[in-house]
C-alpha cells in the first residue's frame, strides 16, 4: 500500500483555519485558542490558555452567554450566535474605530476526562458581509422610497385626471346645454352618476325675487317631497349658509339631515353653492342612503363642479337674453323694412306722377323729391342685404354668372353696358346679383351720362376673375384703400348711406373669393375705375 | 401506508405540554435577556399529524412559503425538530429583536442567522426541556436555515413519509405584535413509542 497519508498536527491545522477557534471548559477556562484569534485580539495563546476567559472578555461570562452556553455544556447541543443579536462574542478592533463583526457557532466536544462537554467556538469575521448588506438595504430602502413616491405621484396624477375627467363631462353638459333648465338637469344627473349618489336637486335663486329659490331640476326623488320643497325662502336657517353665505355644507349624520329627507332613508347629504363672480345663483343638493364621509378632493371637486355650473348657469341666462334681444330686434326690423318698403312704394309713386305732372321749378323740387326717395328705397334694400349675409342662410350653388350680369343689366340703361356672352357657372347664392347691382349702379351714378360699363369675366382655372370697368371720373388713389370700408361714401357723395361697396365686398368674401379696386388704365385713375373681384368656378352637375 | 398512530392520551398529552411549556418559557427568558424585550411564548395545542393532514393542521398554510430553521437529533429518539415561521412572521420578528425599521420583508443573510439563532434558542430549549425530564441523552446537528413551503420543508425528507409527527403550534406575544410560528417535531420510527415511553416512566415516577 502506498504512503500518500500525511499527518499534521492539529493545532496546526486549527491555526491555519481563517476562523477564531476557542474551545473552552463548562467552568470558562481557555482549552484552546487558536493562531487567528491571538492574531486578531493581540493575545497569544500562551497568554490566555489555562485562565479563565472572563478575565480577559468579561462580556463571554456574562448570563446572556452563559445561559446559552449551558445547552453546550449539559446537553452537547449547539448554539448560534448571530452578528445582529451580538455584534461580537471576543471584541476586535478594526483600526478604523469599528469592531469586527462575527457570527458564532458553538459545537459541544466531548470530554473523555469528565463525560460532559466542551464549547467549541467558531468565530467568523463577517464584517464585509455586514457592511455589503447594510449598503444593499440603503439602496433598496432608497429604491423603495423613491418606488413609494413615484406610486403617490402616479396616484396624486390619476386623482387629479380623475377630478379633471369629472369637472371636463360637467363642462361639456354645461356647455352644450340650449337652456338653463335642460343644463341643470343634465349636469344634476351627471354628478349624481359620477359620484354614485342616489338622488338630488338645483335650486336657482329668482333674479326678481332675490329671496327665493325655485328647484329646477330634481333626480331620484318622489313628487310628493319636490312639492314640498319646489320653491324656498332661502333666507331660513336651514338654506342660508349655502344660499346667501355660499358656504358648503356637507352632513354625514343623518339626524342632523331635515326630518324630510331622513325620512326618505337618505343617510347623507351635501349641499354645494352654485356660484359665478362671487355671485350665488342657487344651491345644488346631492343625497344618498349609504353613509358616506366626504374626503377633501371630493369636496374639493363638488365645489369646483359648483363654480362650473354656476358660471355655465350665468353664461346660459346671457346667451338666453341676447337671443331674446336678438329675437326682438330682427322683428322691430322685419316691422320696419315691411312699413317702410310700402311707404317708400306710396311715396315714389305719387312723386313719379308729380314729376309727370309738374314743370318747371316745381318738377326740379318733384325730381329731387323723386331722388330722395329712390335713396331711401336703396338703403332699406342695403340692409335687408346685409342681414341676410349676416345670417348666413342661403345655401352655396352652382350659377351662371353671365346670365345673372345680362338680367342685372336689364335694370339700367342697356344702351351703356357691355356684358360678357356664353356661360360661366361659379358657387355662389341668389345674393350675387346686388354685386353687379352696387358696381354698375356706382358707374352710372358717379360717372355721369355719357359713362360707358364694360362687364367681363377671365378664367384662372380653378377661379374666375371678374371686371367691372367704367370710362368715368375713377377713383383716386388714396380713395381706393377704404371704398370698401362700412359707410365710406365716395368723393362724388350721390350714393345711398356707403353699405354699396361694402355689401360687395362682404359677399365676395362669402363666396371665398378676392376683391380690388383699380385704374380702367393703370395709373391713370382720371380715365376711369375696373373693380375685379375673383369667384370660384362651378359645374354645370351642380347648378340649378 | 401510514403507520397505525401511537396512543397520544390526554395523559401524555398533558405531560408533553408541561415539558414543552418549560421548554418555551426557558427560551422566552432567553430571548428577553439578550434583547432586552419583553417576549412572551405560549403553546396553545400539540397535535398528532401525518403529512396527509399537516396542511389542515396549520391552517391551510401548506403552499405559503415559510421561514424555518431545522435541527436533527438522533439518541434515545431520532428525527428532526424544526421552528416554522410565516416569512412575514419571520421578518417583524428579526426587525423586533434587533430594533430595525419595520416593513422590510425580505430575509436577507443576515436576518436568516438571526431567526436561525432565535430557532436554536428555541429548539435547544424545548428539546433540553424533554431530554432533562426524560433523562435521555441525543446528538444535535448544526441549525440549518431554509424557506419555501411547508411540503418543501418537511418533505423533502423521504422518511417521514408515513410518520406521525408531533406539531406544537407555538405564539409569540411580543407587545402589540402577534407573531406565529409552529414547532414541528418530527420523529423517527419508533422514537415517538419512545418518547410516550419515556413520559410514562416520568409520570410513573411522580406518582410514586
Amino acid at each position: 500500500m502506498m504512503q500518500t497519508e500525511e499527518t499534521w498536527d492539529p493545532n496546526m491545522l486549527l491555526d491555519a483555519v481563517p476562523v477564531g477557534i476557542l474551545v473552552l471548559r463548562s467552568d470558562m477556562t481557555v482549552l484552546f485558542w487558536n493562531n487567528t484569534l491571538a492574531r486578531w485580539t493581540g493575545i497569544s495563546r500562551e497568554t490566555v490558555t489555562g485562565r479563565q476567559i472572563g478575565e480577559f472578555f468579561p462580556d463571554l461570562v456574562s448570563p446572556k452567554i452563559t445561559m446559552r452556553l449551558c445547552a453546550v455544556f449539559e446537553q452537547g447541543a449547539p448554539a448560534i450566535f448571530s452578528s445582529q443579536l451580538h455584534q461580537y462574542l471576543v471584541p476586535v478592533p478594526l483600526g478604523n474605530g469599528r469592531m469586527q463583526s462575527q457570527k458564532t457557532i458553538v459545537t459541544a466536544l466531548p470530554s473523555e476526562k469528565s463525560g460532559r462537554y466542551h464549547a467549541l467556538f467558531s468565530i467568523e469575521d463577517v464584517t464585509e458581509l455586514v457592511d455589503r448588506i447594510e449598503a444593499y438595504r440603503g439602496m433598496r430602502d432608497q429604491l423603495q422610497e423613491e418606488m413609494v413616491c413615484r406610486l403617490q405621484g402616479e396616484e396624486e396624477i390619476r386623482r387629479k385626471n380623475s377630478e379633471l375627467s369629472i369637472l371636463y363631462q360637467i363642462t361639456q353638459v354645461a356647455t352644450s346645454s340650449a337652456s338653463v333648465d335642460e343644463l341643470v338637469t343634465l349636469v344634476l344627473g351627471k354628478v349624481l352618476s359620477l359620484l354614485g349618489f342616489e338622488g338630488g336637486g338645483v335650486y336657482l335663486i329668482r333674479q326678481d325675487q332675490q329671496d327665493t329659490a325655485d328647484l329646477i331640476a330634481s333626480q331620484g326623488l318622489p313628487p310628493e317631497f319636490i312639492e314640498e320643497v319646489r320653491t324656498i325662502t332661502i333666507t331660513g336657517p336651514r338654506y342660508r349658509q349655502v344660499l346667501i353665505e355660499g358656504s358648503p355644507q356637507y352632513c354625514k349624520n343623518p339626524r342632523r339631515l331635515i326630518p324630510s329627507i331622513q325620512a326618505l332613508g337618505f343617510k347623507t347629504q351635501a349641499s354645494i353653492p352654485l356660484i359665478a363672480d362671487d355671485r350665488i345663483v342657487g344651491g345644488m343638493n346631492i343625497i344618498s342612503s349609504c353613509p358616506h364621509q366626504f374626503t377633501a378632493d371630493e369636496r374639493g371637486i363638488l365645489e369646483s363642479i359648483g363654480r362650473e355650473i354656476g358660471a355655465a348657469v350665468v353664461k346660459t341666462e346671457l346667451q338666453q337674453q341676447v337671443r331674446s334681444a336678438y329675437t326682438r330686434a330682427n322683428l322691430y326690423l322685419d316691422i320696419i323694412v315691411h312699413d317702410v318698403n310700402n311707404a317708400i312704394t306710396a311715396m315714389m309713386m305719387y312723386a313719379t306722377l308729380l314729376t309727370e305732372t309738374l314743370d318747371g321749378e316745381d318738377l326740379l323740387i318733384a325730381e329731387r323729391l323723386l331722388r330722395g326717395i329712390e335713396k331711401s328705397g336703396e338703403i332699406i334694400r342695403n340692409v335687408s342685404t346685409i342681414r341676410r349675409i349676416q345670417e348666413n342662410q342661403t345655401p352655396l350653388q352652382s350659377t351662371d354668372l353671365v346670365g345673372v350680369i345680362r338680367s342685372e343689366a336689364k335694370h339700367f340703361d342697356t344702351t351703356r353696358i357691355t356684358c360678357p356672352e356664353g356661360e360661366v357657372m361659379v358657387v355662389v347664392d341668389d345674393l350675387v346679383a346686388e354685386i353687379f347691382t352696387n358696381l354698375i349702379g356706382n358707374s352710372l351714378k358717379f360717372g355721369g351720362p355719357s359713362v360707358r360699363v364694360q362687364v367681363r369675366i377671365e378664367d384662372l382655372g380653378e377661379m374666375v376673375r371678374v371686371f367691372v370697368e367704367d370710362n368715368g371720373p375713377g377713383i383716386a388713389d388714396p380713395q381706393k384703400e377704404i371704398v370698401f370700408n362700412r359707410f365710406q361714401r365716395g368723393v362724388h357723395n350721390c350714393s345711398g348711406k356707403g353699405l354699396g361697396l361694402f355689401i360687395t365686398r362682404s359677399l365676395v368674401e362669402r363666396y371665398g373669393g378676392t376683391i380690388q379696386v383699380g385704374d380702367r388704365v393703370p395709373g391713370d385713375p382720371g380715365q376711369g375705375a375696373a373693380i375685379r373681384f375673383t369667384l370660384k368656378k362651378g359645374s354645370l352637375a351642380q347648378g340649378n | 401506508m401510514t403507520r397505525a398512530p401511537p396512543v397520544l392520551t390526554e395523559e401524555k398529552k398533558d405531560a408533553l405540554m408541561e415539558l414543552i411549556n418549560i421548554g418555551v418559557g426557558r427560551a422566552a427568558g432567553m430571548l428577553n435577556q439578550m434583547t432586552s424585550h419583553q417576549i412572551s411564548l405560549r403553546v396553545p395545542s400539540i397535535a398528532l399529524v401525518t403529512l396527509d393532514n399537516l396542511n389542515e393542521a396549520m391552517d391551510g398554510r401548506m403552499e405559503d412559503i415559510l421561514a424555518a430553521v431545522k435541527m436533527d437529533f438522533a439518541g434515545a429518539f431520532s428525527g428532526t425538530a424544526a421552528l416554522i415561521f410565516p416569512t412575514a412572521s419571520a421578518a417583524q420578528l428579526v426587525s423586533y429583536l434587533t430594533d430595525e425599521e419595520p416593513g422590510t420583508p425580505d430575509l436577507d443573510a443576515l436576518r436568516a442567522v438571526t431567526l436561525t439563532e432565535v430557532g436554536n434558542i428555541v429548539v435547544n430549549c424545548v428539546m433540553g426541556s424533554i431530554t432533562n425530564m426524560l433523562n435521555e441523552q441525543v446528538r444535535y446537528s448544526l441549525p440549518v436555515y431554509q424557506e419555501g413551503s411547508i411540503a418543501a420543508l418537511i418533505c423533502s425528507d423521504a422518511r417521514i413519509v408515513d410518520e406521525w409527527m408531533l406539531l406544537i403550534q407555538t405564539r409569540f406575544s411580543i407587545e402589540q405584535l402577534h407573531i406565529e410560528g409552529d414547532i414541528v417535531l418530527i420523529m423517527e420510527i419508533g422514537s415517538l413509542d419512545a418518547l410516550f415511553a419515556g413520559i410514562d416512566r416520568l409520570s410513573a415516577r411522580s406518582d410514586e
